[in-house]
């Protein structure tokens, strides 16, 4: 088998002796191309010899490793892996092997459908005993790219499909300490907390995972993930949102700082909208920022956030705008 | 040392460092006094890698050094997998492939970064136009390229770059420069006779990313006839699976993109009766993740590939009520970053195809008013390349034909003089959709391929 790592030992398949039956078929463009296409040598050539193996369907080991060589020069193509699939059933080939294969592909393809795909198709047909070695795979993948959104498919497809869960929120702990802005990290904690067999679900979590978030805001009040988690903790159940101190008292510790205050505004407006009553001490600080006299009649709170984010948020001042002329009639 | 690489070749070039062009060689000699050739396959490649070396050693020697500021999101270059495109298939990457899905520097310090988009802007910083003639010129170059190792690695997705290249002109009012019959007949040498699907290319498997693809092309050309209608909607409709959701072919892939590739081409065909309406909507309600966001799966992160796939699902299917436009609305607008430019995730950086994805979503949500139109435009006509023609995912980069279309295709959502008007939800001009659907009638094709 001939190593395609090396152009400078690669050794044409036309000087080839186990090759030496097969006529490579070239590349039709169709008699009047609409993209004529002049390929490197190597590159032609692999791919005449594939196109030979995969019209005469023929499901050999050198079809295999030709296969092999085809997807180390362009593994974007995707007829050459559903051949190889093909051949890989007929040949009835050990899995553990292909599994190693993709191992050693995936590193430099780790955005490639392709690769992904037949990752999954392979670890389907070796069943939940696979599920360690998938959880160990995206980690890897994940280390080099913690927002790679295929390797984060993958892993929630393994955890549902063949299980693993043990140690999936410390593992999303892990990569928000990592990363604390990390929003697939941030995405995959809910995936875990409202999915998993082994948690008690959303509600039994909640507790805990507000005090996570609202730490993590704390730390950085201008991520935007972990004010949304905060959000999706509730689940739509905006009174429960509005009873919860934790979630008026954090809007109201980062106003305080005078800093990075754009999303507390923006959850303190919903809150309002929701028929949250605001203390004097989160009217005086909103107030404050919005340059206005305290008690001034003309504060109307949800007003004032609504202009105050017009101007600290201009990029978006279309759709404070829009906020501020669609205040429900009855919000403070 | 590519792109797609993540073991990339680094070198100091503030060290003691030195360099020398001899085409096809950029020479250099680094601080361990290693003497390095690149060898370029492109002489011009060549002469612009030495010219950025230049530009770089310029500027920094004019700026004070800052020190490198933390980085909060990737390092990586921001090689999104771009889920469709129209649907397109592979990374979204430089040669880029599928949509995407999909640049190194991801420094948070904004002055730096400005500094570079403004100093990068190829031929003088200030034009702000759209250079149409020379999109126009670099598509059909593009099409005639006979020397290039983009196109090879590509072939397989050529029909999507049909698409992309020629929605692009048609938006430009050139479709007229290229010859639809040798369009059609290289098309429906992609046909699958015994299926009903298209494949990628001549001689590669049957995939619905490219059936849409075809059937999006034909449409531009009014030569929907040529279709065996019963056929390619039986194909299309056979890929659905039993919980609603649509595989991309045979082997199984799911993914919410596969939804609106479905859904799109039966509803050109006018075959939407095909498949089970219902169960397809409620498979991808169940992808809605509590930000108003769509994923690729139930419980995948919200993604504003798969949100435009999704949303365009469900206006095609009549189903928008299931969509909170306020929330999904505030998410999208929250997308646009202080380049003007959009990304596609929270703390992601900006890519011209998102001008696209989230753009047709806001407009199909009556919600594009929320994001700073000019300062969009300017992002996207500053990814241009002005001399060559063709637009990049972000200013300074390489040129590809699958930016160059979301680049105009998002100048048209904003109504930008002179292009023609891009329906949202077919990714078809408007003209060419209502001439789908309120043109002649046509009876199912009786003519096999």
């Amino acid at each position: 088998m001939s190593s395609s790592d090396d152009d400078d030992e690669r050794i044409p398949f036309i000087q080839r002796p186990e090759w030496s039956d097969v006529r490579p078929v070239p590349q039709d463009d169709g008699p009047h191309p609409i993209v004529p296409i002049a390929y490197h040598d190597d590159f032609r050539e692999t791919m005449d010899y594939f196109r030979a193996v995969y019209l005469a369907d023929e499901r050999s080991r050198r079809a295999l490793d030709l296969t092999t060589e085809a997807i180390g020069m362009n593994p974007g193509n995707y007829t050459v892996w559903h051949f190889r699939r093909l051949v890989l059933e007929a040949l009835n080939v050990d899995l553990h092997e292909e599994r190693d294969f993709i191992d050693e592909i995936a590193v430099h393809n780790s955005k490639n459908y392709q690769i992904w795909h037949h990752r999954r198709w392979v670890a389907e047909k070796l069943g939940p005993q696979a599920a360690d070695k998938e959880l160990e795979f995206t980690m890897m993948i994940l280390a080099l790219d913690a927002k790679n959104y295929h390797a984060w498919s993958h892993r929630q497809w393994v955890l549902q499909s063949l299980g693993g869960w043990e140690k999936e929120l410390d593992y999303c702990c892990k990569l928000l300490e990592d990363d604390i802005f990390n929003n697939s990290a941030w995405n995959q904690r809910y995936f875990v907390i409202t999915r998993s067999p082994l948690l008690g679900g959303l509600q039994a979590m909640r507790d805990s995972e507000v005090s996570y978030t609202v730490e993590a805001i704390l730390a950085n009040p201008q991520n935007e993930s972990p004010w949304r988690y905060l959000r999706g903790l509730y689940k739509g159940d905006t009174d429960l949102l509005v009873s919860d101190n934790q979630v008026s008292d954090v809007c109201l510790k980062v106003l305080k700082t005078n800093h990075n205050y754009i999303f507390a505004l923006s959850l303190l407006l919903d809150l309002l909208c929701y028929g949250f009553q605001p203390s004097d001490e989160l009217k005086r600080v909103v107030q404050f920022l919005g340059k206005i006299e305290p008690d001034s009649s003309d504060a109307n709170l949800a007003t004032t956030i609504c202009s105050i984010l017009e101007t600290v948020d201009p990029m978006r001042s279309n759709y404070w705008a829009w906020r501020k002329n669609n205040l429900p009639s009855e919000v403070c | 040392m590519n792109r797609r690489n993540t073991d990339n070749l680094v070198e100091d070039l503030l060290g003691d460092f030195e360099y020398e062009v001899q085409v096809p060689y950029l020479l250099y000699r680094n601080a361990a006094q290693e003497v390095n050739g690149i060898w370029f396959y492109n002489a011009h490649d060549c002469e612009a890698a030495a010219n950025l070396f230049g530009r770089i050693l310029n500027a920094y020697s004019k700026v004070p050094q800052k020190p490198k500021a933390s980085t909060k999101s990737s390092e990586f270059e921001e090689l999104e997998a771009v889920p469709t495109s129209a649907v397109v298939e592979g990374p979204l990457e430089p040669p880029p492939t599928s949509s995407a899905a999909a640049a190194v520097p991801d420094v948070s310090d904004d002055s730096f970064v400005n500094f570079f988009s403004g100093f990068g802007s190829r031929l003088g910083a200030t034009m702000e136009d759209l250079v149409a003639e020379k999109h126009v010129k670099y598509i059909l170059s593009v099409e005639k390229k006979k020397d290039d190792f983009e196109s090879l690695v590509l072939e397989h997705l050529r029909m999507n770059g049909a698409y992309w290249g020629l929605t692009t002109l048609d938006l430009l009012h050139k479709l007229g420069a290229v010859d639809p019959d040798e369009v059609v007949s290289w098309m429906m040498e992609c046909y699958h006779q015994d299926c009903g699907g298209f494949g990628g290319n001549i001689g590669h498997d049957p995939h619905l990313l490219y059936t849409l693809s075809a059937v999006q092309v034909l449409a531009l050309f009014d030569r929907l006839d040529v279709l065996d209608i019963e056929k390619v909607s039986d194909y299309v409709a056979g890929l659905q699976n039993g919980d609603g959701s649509f595989s991309g072919d045979i082997w199984g892939e799911t993914d919410t993109r596969f939804s609106y590739c479905a859904i799109c081409c039966l509803s050109i065909l006018h075959r939407l009766d095909k498949i089970d309406v219902e169960k397809a909507v409620n498979y991808i309600v169940s992808c809605k993740n509590l930000d108003g966001g769509f994923g690729s799966i139930p419980g995948g992160e919200s993604h504003a590939g798969q949100i435009f796939c999704c949303v365009g699902a469900l206006a095609i299917t009549g189903s928008l009520h299931h969509v909170d436009r306020d929330l999904l609305g505030w998410w999208l607008c929250e997308r646009q970053c202080k380049d003007g430019g959009l990304n596609g995730r929270p703390e992601k950086l900006t890519d011209v195809c998102y001008s696209w994805w989230v753009l047709s979503s806001l407009i199909m949500i009556d919600r594009v008013h929320w994001i700073d139109k000019d300062k969009l435009t300017r992002f996207i006509l500053n990814c241009q390349d002005r001399e060559n023609g063709g637009i990049s995912d972000r200013p300074d980069n390489a040129v590809d034909v699958f930016h160059t279309y979301f680049g105009v295709a998002g100048l048209s959502l904003m109504e930008y003089p002179g292009l023609k008007s891009l329906d949202p939800a077919y990714a078809l001009p408007v003209d060419v959709v209502n001439r789908i659907f309120f043109g002649k009638q046509r009876a199912p094709s009786l003519l096999a391929s």
